[in-house]
């Protein structure tokens, strides 16, 4: 069975870079653009990890978390957040929001599928 | 004069003796005698009197008849007897008296002063046979004279007094002029409030005249609303009689005649008087100070409240620099994210092979999207400590842990420049500092280090217990750095001057950077080094005991 992860980032490229860096380590992807669809592509998909963009558009990638994390078949789901920069307060923010941990960018190759590799 | 005869009576005796017959010169003699206005008198050598012309009638009422024959006692007031006698005891001698001032008696028992003088009169044969005796009324002379010194007593007494009843006025006139002019009004009222004294202060101050004032009720100068209590305050301060200076604090204000208030300060003094007690007060009028208090304090409002707005405007745009900062940090590190990644991806190879020149093409992308990575990093730390928004969390750390987990982090840098890394053997010390800040701080020293060092070199850290702080120290066997430029290179954007090609790849501000998070946490940093010998890094920081 394939591991489906679920990557939401309001750029084409932040996608791709995901996308491109996890399907070559043989995950299936499914992308979101914002909340939303994260919510939408979330119950279709039944992803087994969900990778998040704090910073999106509509509602972003904290009220993605805590609504994802209402629902009963993402109560343990792994949530990863990316953030782009690391101000005072993120981790705990973040922590409180319902995420599993957090990546602060860039993130390249190596580091996203380690990332990945250990909650899976 | 000689021996106690008158000139004129001398002359005609020497007239006579050589001139004239013995009778002629008596006849001359007597005439003299007669018109003299001297009383002129002969005494036996035991004071009975044996001759007495007109003057002697006439200074001492008595005729000749009546003295002839008596003692020359019978002239003076009791008492002078035993002066007679010694004066008759001096002549019997042969000496004389001369000009001798007595009080003799008149025959109508009047006081008669006289001068006196006597000379022995002496025989052919030089034998003392009595006294004559001239005696001048000075009575007149002497009541004149007296008079005079009288008078002249009397004068200057009178002068004196002139004069020191003129000072007198000088002074008073003086002292009213203090009180009149004083800058303050002076009031005194008696124990039943009214006004016993006003200078002329006190008229312009209250715009009453002093006939107004005078013997009026104090009251009129208090304003309506305090006069209900005003008596009771001056007769309770009566009585209690200290003296009450001004600027107590106390708010007074008191009334002109045209009905305006207007504030002051009082002093009171209580001024004992046959009458009772009466109370001297001093009134300032305040008016000017207290415009001048009033426009000080709405200034100092005017200021504090621009001061406040002033602080709240600086709040807001330093509020608005951390956001923007923050916002800049997100949007330039979202592209720099994706750029980094792509170039990391394509380096993998593993959406086809590359060529060496895209391979060495993609191999500066990759470098200088780190490097400018880097620099916004930098950036955005040093302005987010330099506008305070940076909060240290500090704890114990084991210097140990966090010195390993840096070299680790270093080590391919330092391996792909073949050089070296070392952990000192002192490093098993706990410091009381934020691990991500130390962390931060050791790479920067360290990648400097290694930056600096030719291939072969080697890099190290070491700390050493100072009392209670640690000294941690990264050396290296670099390049070195000039005496001058060893403050310098902790300024911003400095870089030293001595750069190998290809190592100009900092971005200036990872000393700067080192240097304030050292002092956040409470230490100093300093180098040491020497040209072509290597660097030693110092910093300090707190010696946790836990």
């Amino acid at each position: 069975m394939e591991i489906r992860i679920l990557i939401a980032d309001d750029t084409l490229s932040g996608r791709e870079l995901l996308r491109s860096i996890l399907e070559s380590s043989g995950y299936e992807v499914v992308e979101a653009e914002d909340g939303e669809q994260v919510l939408e592509r979330a119950t279709a998909f039944e992803p087994h990890l969900v990778i998040l963009d704090l910073q999106m558009p509509k509602f972003g990638g904290c009220a993605a978390a805590v609504a994802l994390r209402k629902i009963p078949a993402f109560e343990r789901t792994p949530i990863v957040a990316l953030i782009a920069a690391l101000p005072d307060g993120i981790p705990e923010q973040v922590a409180q929001a319902g995420f599993t941990g957090y990546l602060v960018k860039p993130i390249g190759p190596a580091r996203l599928r380690q990332c990945v590799a250990s909650l899976l | 004069m000689r021996d106690g005869v008158p000139d004129s009576v001398q002359a005609s005796a020497v007239v006579q003796r050589d001139t004239l017959d013995h009778l002629n010169a008596e006849r001359w003699l007597a005439a003299i005698l007669e018109t003299s206005d001297d009383a002129i008198l002969g005494k036996s050598l035991s004071g009975i009197i044996t001759s007495w012309n007109a003057g002697a009638t006439r200074v001492f009422g008595y005729k000749a008849n009546e003295a002839i024959g008596k003692h020359v006692s019978f002239l003076a007031w009791p008492g002078e007897e035993e002066r007679i006698e010694s004066f008759l005891e001096k002549l019997r001698c042969g000496e004389r008296v001369t000009h001798f001032e007595v009080v003799r008696k008149h025959k109508n028992g009047r006081k008669v002063i006289v001068s006196i003088s006597l000379s022995p009169i002496v025989d052919a044969n030089g034998t003392i046979i009595g006294i004559a005796k001239i005696a001048r009324d000075i009575t007149e002379r002497k009541t004149i004279e007296q008079a005079l010194a009288a008078n002249e007593l009397r004068l200057r007494k009178l002068t004196e007094l002139e004069e020191t009843a003129r000072a007198e006025v000088l002074a008073e006139r003086k002292f009213r002029e203090l009180i009149e002019n004083a800058p303050d009004a002076i009031l005194q009222v008696d124990s039943t409030g009214a006004i016993v004294i006003a200078n002329r202060t006190a008229e312009t101050m209250f715009g009453y005249s002093r006939e107004e004032l005078m013997g009026n009720g104090v009251d009129v100068l208090v304003p309506e609303a305090n006069r209900a209590g005003h008596a009771g305050h001056r007769n309770s301060f009566a009585s209690a009689g200290v003296t009450r200076p001004m600027g107590l604090g106390l708010d007074l204000f008191a009334r002109r005649k045209d009905g305006t208030k207007f504030p002051v300060e009082i002093s009171v003094s209580p001024v004992p008087t046959e009458s009772g007690i009466n109370v001297t007060a001093v009134i300032r009028d305040v008016t000017d100070r207290k415009q001048a208090e009033r426009r000080v304090r709405s200034l100092q409002e005017k200021y504090m409240t621009e001061l406040e707005s002033r602080q709240k405007e600086a709040e807001r745009l330093n509020c608005l620099k951390s956001e923007f900062m923050a916002s800049i940090s997100h949007e330039l590190r979202t592209p720099l994210h994706t750029i980094i990644g792509f170039a990391e991806l394509l380096e993998e190879e593993t959406e086809g092979s590359l060529n060496e020149k895209q391979r060495r093409f993609l191999h500066h992308i990759h470098g200088d999207s780190e490097h400018l990575l880097r620099l916004i990093n930098d950036v955005l730390d040093l302005s987010r400590i330099e506008a305070g928004g940076l909060h240290l969390r500090t704890e114990s750390l084991s210097l140990q842990a966090i010195v390993a987990e840096t070299v680790n982090a270093i080590r391919p840098y330092a391996d792909s420049k073949s050089v070296s890394v070392r952990e000192g053997d002192h490093l098993d010390v706990c410091v009381w500092a934020d691990p991500m800040r130390l962390r931060q701080i050791l790479y920067n020293l360290l990648s400097n280090g290694a930056k600096f060092t030719e291939a072969g070199g080697e890099v190290s850290v070491d700390a050493a217990v100072d009392e209670s702080s640690v000294r941690i120290t990264v050396a290296d066997t670099g390049l070195g750095i000039a005496k001058e430029e060893c403050t310098r290179i902790f300024d911003k954007f400095y870089q030293v001057g001595f750069t190998p090609v290809g190592v100009r790849e900092g971005t200036g501000l990872g000393l700067a950077i080192c240097k304030q998070l050292v002092e956040m946490q409470g230490g100093t940093i300093w180098v040491e080094s020497e040209p072509g010998k290597g660097s030693h890094f110092h910093f300090s920081l707190p010696h946790s005991l836990v």
